[in-house]
């Protein structure tokens, strides 16, 4: 018995083994980055049904600013990024009083809202241009050894960790969600905006707040993509793969971001080693299309139709 | 060619695409965040049309439109049913993947090169006719039922429906019919400059183009066609440097939002105003008899 | 001959059963009105008809067709028109050419020549705005063909949906809550054109009202819904005498 399982768990199955493993950790890591972006998107598709576009803007200008305060400050980790969610979260909660305050209070046409936070988005990122120019940044190596290796393979410390901490994050949001009044305010909207303002709460304070949560993610997504790949203005455009993390999953719907975020990762890392990475684009739009196709309400939404 | 009238002809282009925006964003409310993406398939195919094959331009032109529109049909099929977020989303996805697939198909596309010495075919007058004839056809379109289709079914989806309109069906037509024009405008693009690469059509250009429409004026072609003459042209008689451009239109695009949501000119046309002088001097005619 | 002919229909949203096993029939030439409470299913019967739901179970027959599942559009040209309880006008475009916009969904013109403005084109466009000026006549609005129908009250603007769904020549028109935020006089206005209607066009028609004293005078039938269900039908006359019709508006007294 024992004899079958050693030649069972031969090296080479071992190996194969701990290539997926690799490839799932990193794919989750991936996918984890995208949750947190798709989960801030949410949150304000939910409660004013539009995309948001700004959100990139917000965490590129929040990734930058996380590499400001850390090298005037020499903060760790766990402080840059607490600084930079709070600053996110006032951020958001500007760009909403500029951009959406006021339509919402003439309960505009859903495009000037896109057109409003695409704006925004594109503003922001170039504020960044501006400031910073278009050359490439990085953040210093939080994470000493970069690397560990088990039996050949090079697992990335700064994936677990990223890993760990978009658990802890998302935890805390579905706590806030779930459990706090002002998630209970905040899903009560997301159902009907009308009906909230009728029980006496107030819609402008808890859209503000909502902001502020997702400008929080906005802060958390901006940093990590900053670790992941290096800071440049256009990691904007990474609120794309928020966008279609939502929408595979469902869009307005909370937990549909985060399985559609898990699962565009952990596609784009399957993708990446077997096409290569520059095709990854290719096969993503393919694979959504496809999607879209089989089951347009993604994997936990249902397709809300107006109501008549 | 002069200057002038070099900045005049790539304004005349960027102009016809962004008169195609006008019939898929101002008419029908679709929000193509990836709508450069057709500008590039017509600009790639004309530049390989133009460089390995003898075919005339004008059939070149033709044929890189009808490239953009078959995309535009089978990008636009599985999206027109849904709501419009979806259709931002997936034109999105197909500019990624158009620039993902021109980087890597290095053999017939150049790469991220691109492709270079496309004959230079566009001259200034050529421009002026073909962006006349866009002018009428978008004119005609939007007096047409198919306009009114498209802002029934920009105000209303449901209610559009009830009135035995064809939703997806319309909303289809408006995006393979845009993506035409905006391949049109990426054919005489490459005929312009004489070189494509697969950078210069990322989701910042679509999106200047909405804003550009949207500051014009809601339905309003009229609106459309002068904001686009005067953000084509000003930024590079006046030689900004593009961020700052950039900011400066932002700042506009956020004051409209704000103030003016119905845009510069609001619904209203130049034959508008025709209309109304005639009027006027019928009035007046009657009057004095 | 009946127009319409509902065969036990249902639709359930969730666990709700918002419209449970409702049978109902429409004559030719005839206007039928369903009444009931708010909240009764009556806007969701509607929206099952017109095609906006499928139902779970059951069937539409339309002229001896049947229409069930059938989408919205391909229902109206089919030949059934609704209005709607919140009215749903097209904002953006002017009096005249939302009652156009019903008949440019019926105009054989293709795309090619609209960009050509052929002369085909321009015939049927004329045809078509004259017959909406008609329309517009018929309910009085012919000087407001040009104006956004968000500059005219409310109660001209559901005269402005009437002349839409009209438009869209229909053999049975659906009426959601049409008399709803009219006063007393408009009602009796509208009464006046509903009967103008039906004698004009000769077509069927089934309207929704919460109130018995609107439609007692107008209908040759009455359905009554409550909570999805069918609680009476019969003619003006038997329904008011019906003791839980009675019990489901009053209250049950006894």
């Amino acid at each position: 018995m024992a004899r079958l399982l050693e030649t069972w768990i031969s090296q080479e199955r071992m190996e194969r083994f701990m290539y997926y493993f690799q490839m799932l950790l990193n794919g989750l890591s991936l996918g984890a980055i995208y949750a947190i972006i798709a989960l801030g998107f949410t949150l304000i598709y939910s409660i004013l049904k539009f995309s948001n576009f700004s959100h990139g803007g917000i965490m590129v200008v929040c990734a930058y600013f996380a590499y400001v305060i850390q090298r005037r400050y020499n903060l760790n980790f766990g402080m840059m990024m607490l600084i930079t969610a709070a600053f996110g979260a006032v951020l958001a909660c500007i760009v909403q009083y500029i951009g959406f305050e006021n339509l919402r209070a003439k309960r505009s046409n859903i495009m000037l809202f896109f057109v409003s936070s695409s704006t925004l988005g594109i503003l922001l990122q170039n504020i960044i241009v501006i400031t910073f120019s278009s050359t490439y940044y990085a953040y210093p190596a939080f994470f000493t050894p970069p690397f560990i290796d088990v039996n050949g393979f090079t697992f990335s410390v700064s994936d677990m960790i990223m890993l760990g901490i978009s658990a802890v994050v998302i935890l805390g949001l579905m706590f806030l969600l779930y459990r706090t009044r002002l998630g209970i305010a905040i899903r009560a909207l997301s159902m009907d905006g009308d009906t909230v303002k009728l029980m006496g709460i107030n819609v402008s304070v808890v859209v503000a707040l909502t902001f502020m949560v997702s400008g929080a993610l906005a802060a958390v997504a901006g940093i990590f993509c900053g670790v992941n790949y290096i800071l440049y203005p256009q990691l904007n455009q990474l609120v794309f793969k928020g966008m279609i993390a939502s929408i595979l999953g469902g869009l307005g719907n909370i937990s549909g971001a985060l399985y559609g975020g898990i699962m565009l990762g952990v596609l784009e890392v399957c993708f990446n080693n077997a096409f290569g990475a520059g095709l990854v684009p290719v096969f993503s739009f393919v694979f959504s299309m496809i999607f879209l196709l089989v089951r347009p309400q993604g994997i936990a939404g249902k397709y809300v139709l107006d109501k008549v | 060619m002069s200057y002038y009238s070099a900045v005049m002809t790539s304004a005349i282009v960027n102009i016809i695409a962004i008169l195609s925006m006008y019939t898929l964003m101002g008419l029908t409310g679709i929000f193509s965040m990836g709508q450069a993406a057709f500008m590039c398939v017509g600009a790639y195919a004309t530049g390989m049309l133009a460089i390995h094959s003898h075919l005339p331009m004008a059939v070149i032109v033709v044929l890189s439109i009808l490239a953009g529109m078959v995309c535009a049909l089978l990008v636009g099929f599985p999206v027109v049913k849904l709501r419009r977020d979806y259709i931002a989303m997936i034109t999105m996805g197909f500019g990624e993947a158009i620039v993902a697939l021109l980087n890597n198909m290095s053999n017939i596309t150049g790469g991220a090169n691109g492709i270079n010495n496309i004959p230079r075919k566009m001259t200034l007058w050529l421009g002026v006719i073909i962006l006349a004839l866009i002018l009428v056809i978008t004119m005609n379109f939007k007096r047409s039922k198919y306009g009114r289709y498209c802002i029934a079914v920009k105000n209303d989806e449901l209610s559009a429906a009830a009135m035995g309109i064809n939703v997806a069906r319309v909303k289809l037509t408006a995006f393979v019919f845009a993506s035409g024009i905006t391949a049109l405008a990426g054919s005489l693009l490459a005929y312009t400059t004489t070189y494509v690469e697969p950078t210069a059509f990322g989701f910042t250009k679509s999106i200047d183009w909405i804003s550009f429409v949207f500051v014009g004026g809601v339905n309003s072609l009229t609106g459309t066609l002068l904001s686009g003459m005067i953000f084509c042209t000003l930024p590079e008689i006046l030689r900004f440097a593009d961020m700052y451009r950039i900011i400066a239109q932002c700042a506009i695009v956020l004051l409209v939002v704000n103030f003016l949501p119905n845009g510069l000119f609001g619904e209203h046309e130049f034959t508008d105003a025709i209309a109304a002088i005639r009027k006027a001097a019928k009035n007046r005619k009657r009057g004095n008899l | 001959m009946n127009i319409l002919e509902v065969k036990e229909l249902s639709i359930r949203f969730g666990g709700v059963k918002a419209v449970q096993d409702v049978s109902l029939s429409v004559k030719t030439d005839s206007i039928t009105s369903i009444i009931g409470p708010n909240g009764a299913g009556k806007t969701t019967f509607f929206n099952l008809i017109s095609g906006v739901y499928a139902p779970t179970s059951g069937q539409i027959l339309f002229d001896g067709q049947d229409i069930t599942g059938l989408k919205q559009h391909q229902i109206s040209l089919l030949g059934i028109s609704r209005t709607f309880q919140n009215i749903r006008l097209f904002n953006q475009l002017s009096i005249l050419e939302n009652v156009q916009s019903a008949m440019d969904a019926r105009a054989t013109y293709n795309l090619l020549d609209s960009i050509m403005t052929t002369p085909k084109k321009r015939r049927i466009d004329r045809e078509n705005r004259e017959k909406s000026l008609e329309y517009l006549r018929l309910v009085g609005l012919e000087k407001n063909g040009q104006d956004k129908p968000g500059s005219l009250p409310y109660g001209m603007q559901r005269k402005v949906e009437l002349a839409r769904a009209l438009a869209s020549e229909p053999k049975l028109l659906l009426l959601d809550e049409p008399a709803a935020g009219l006063n007393p006089t408009e009602v009796e206005e509208f009464i006046r054109l509903i009967h103008k209607i039906k004698e004009t066009f000769h077509i069927s028609i089934l309207l929704i009202e919460h109130r018995l004293q609107v439609v007692h005078t107008l209908s040759d039938m009455i359905y009554v819904l409550n909570f999805g269900q069918l609680l009476a039908h019969g003619t003006s006359r038997e329904i008011i005498e019906n003791r839980d019709v009675v019990a489901a508006y009053m209250g049950e007294d006894d």
